[in-house]
């Protein structure tokens, strides 16, 4: 379960996502779309430091394009998962299964698969109402706040 | 000269949306922990902001804290310094700095395991945008690392987060706090509940190697 813990003046956090403004998560994103998870493919790769990682290739269904290019579907490469008996797990990124809905803030690495930009922060799981979760966020304030982060792109 | 951009002045609301384990207190297990009593840690010290030599010392103020202060039947054992820069499943439990950011998260765990049984774990510290410090006085604007690690460590013993405020599993830390270093009572319950303890906490190893 999701909580969100309203703090006055915390600066940082460890292995927690920090409620960084959309806009700001959208700014640096190259896409950003609303989709539903239809797969969960576990792979090997390296990243781009070079740590050999179980990564979960999530495939989207794109719903809605909020920034960037709009493609029907989109594979997301998110550390973590579990191939055979083996699982990894990263503290500061979700785990997503198939039928998950989340707004997905996403660049390329240097091998051109799409990661969530600065990592944690590009995932916003969204519950059944359409709000972000552990936020209360509604789906219409992201577009607005994407948006306004795109408009402020220099 | 390295310039960070802090987030200190950052009014914020925190989620916890990461590692959400099942709850059994206010804390939460992953549902995964260590088979052996000692499991040893490698340190690359390289990093952006203190001298290396006072790495180990604060690594290892954050390992012990979980046995000396829990009683624990559990412990992280320094085994030695090391130059790997990346991290893997490799049976090398490492802890690294790295100058690159996670968004928000200071510290990172990457825990591997096979059904219950924990086999690796590594933790990175994302250097780029975050001043750390060591030991308990001289911090401005950052965090010390014996806080971050003992959480981090929290982690990679199969602990997720807790709703205690006051506790080291919490997920969030201020500025130069100090407090994820000392145990909350909640912390213990948790450690305690994967390593029950016994009369005596495990005695880590004092052998050291050097790795590459």
């Amino acid at each position: 379960m999701a909580a969100v813990l309203s703090v006055a003046a915390v600066p940082a956090v460890a292995t927690a996502q920090q409620v960084v403004p959309v806009a700001d998560r959208a700014r640096g994103a190259e896409q950003v779309v609303v989709g539903r998870v239809s797969s969960v493919t576990p792979v090997w790769r390296e990243n781009d430091f070079g740590d050999r990682l179980i990564v979960s290739v999530l495939h989207v269904i794109v719903d809605e394009s909020l920034k960037g290019s709009s493609q029907p579907a989109i594979d997301v490469e998110v550390e973590g998962g579990t191939i055979g008996s083996l699982t990894l797990r990263v503290s500061d990124l979700d785990t997503f299964v198939t039928g998950d809905r989340a707004v997905f803030y996403v660049q390329h690495n240097r091998r051109g698969g799409l990661i969530p930009h600065r990592r944690g922060l590009g995932l916003q799981k969204l519950d059944n109402a359409g709000r972000v979760r552990g936020s209360g966020m509604t789906l219409d304030q992201v577009r607005r706040e994407v948006r306004a982060g795109a408009s402020r792109q220099p | 000269m390295k310039i960070k951009p802090l987030l200190a002045t950052v009014t914020a609301s925190i989620a916890i949306a990461t590692i959400t384990p099942g709850r059994v207190g206010a804390y939460g297990v992953l549902g995964y922990s260590w088979q052996q009593p000692v499991v040893p840690y490698y340190i690359n010290t390289a990093n952006m902001d203190v001298a290396t030599t006072a790495i180990e010392p604060a690594i290892r103020t954050a390992a012990t804290a979980w046995p000396q202060q829990s009683g624990a039947s559990f412990a992280f054992a320094f085994a030695g310094f090391s130059t790997q820069a990346t991290n893997t499943n490799d049976g090398i439990n490492l802890i690294m700095f790295r100058n690159a950011s996670s968004g928000s998260a200071l510290a990172t765990t990457y825990s591997w395991f096979s059904g219950t049984r924990m086999i690796d774990a590594d933790i990175v510290f994302w250097d780029a945008n975050f001043l750390f410090f060591t030991g308990s006085s001289g911090c401005s604007g950052g965090f010390y690392i014996e806080d971050v690690a003992t959480h981090e460590f929290g982690h990679a013993l199969g602990l997720g987060h807790s709703a205690v405020a006051t506790a080291t599993m919490y997920p969030s830390i201020s500025t130069c706090s100090q407090q994820a270093r000392s145990l909350d009572a909640d912390d213990i319950a948790g450690v305690l509940s994967l390593y029950p303890s016994t009369a005596m906490a495990p005695t880590p190893p004092t052998g050291l190697r050097v790795i590459k």
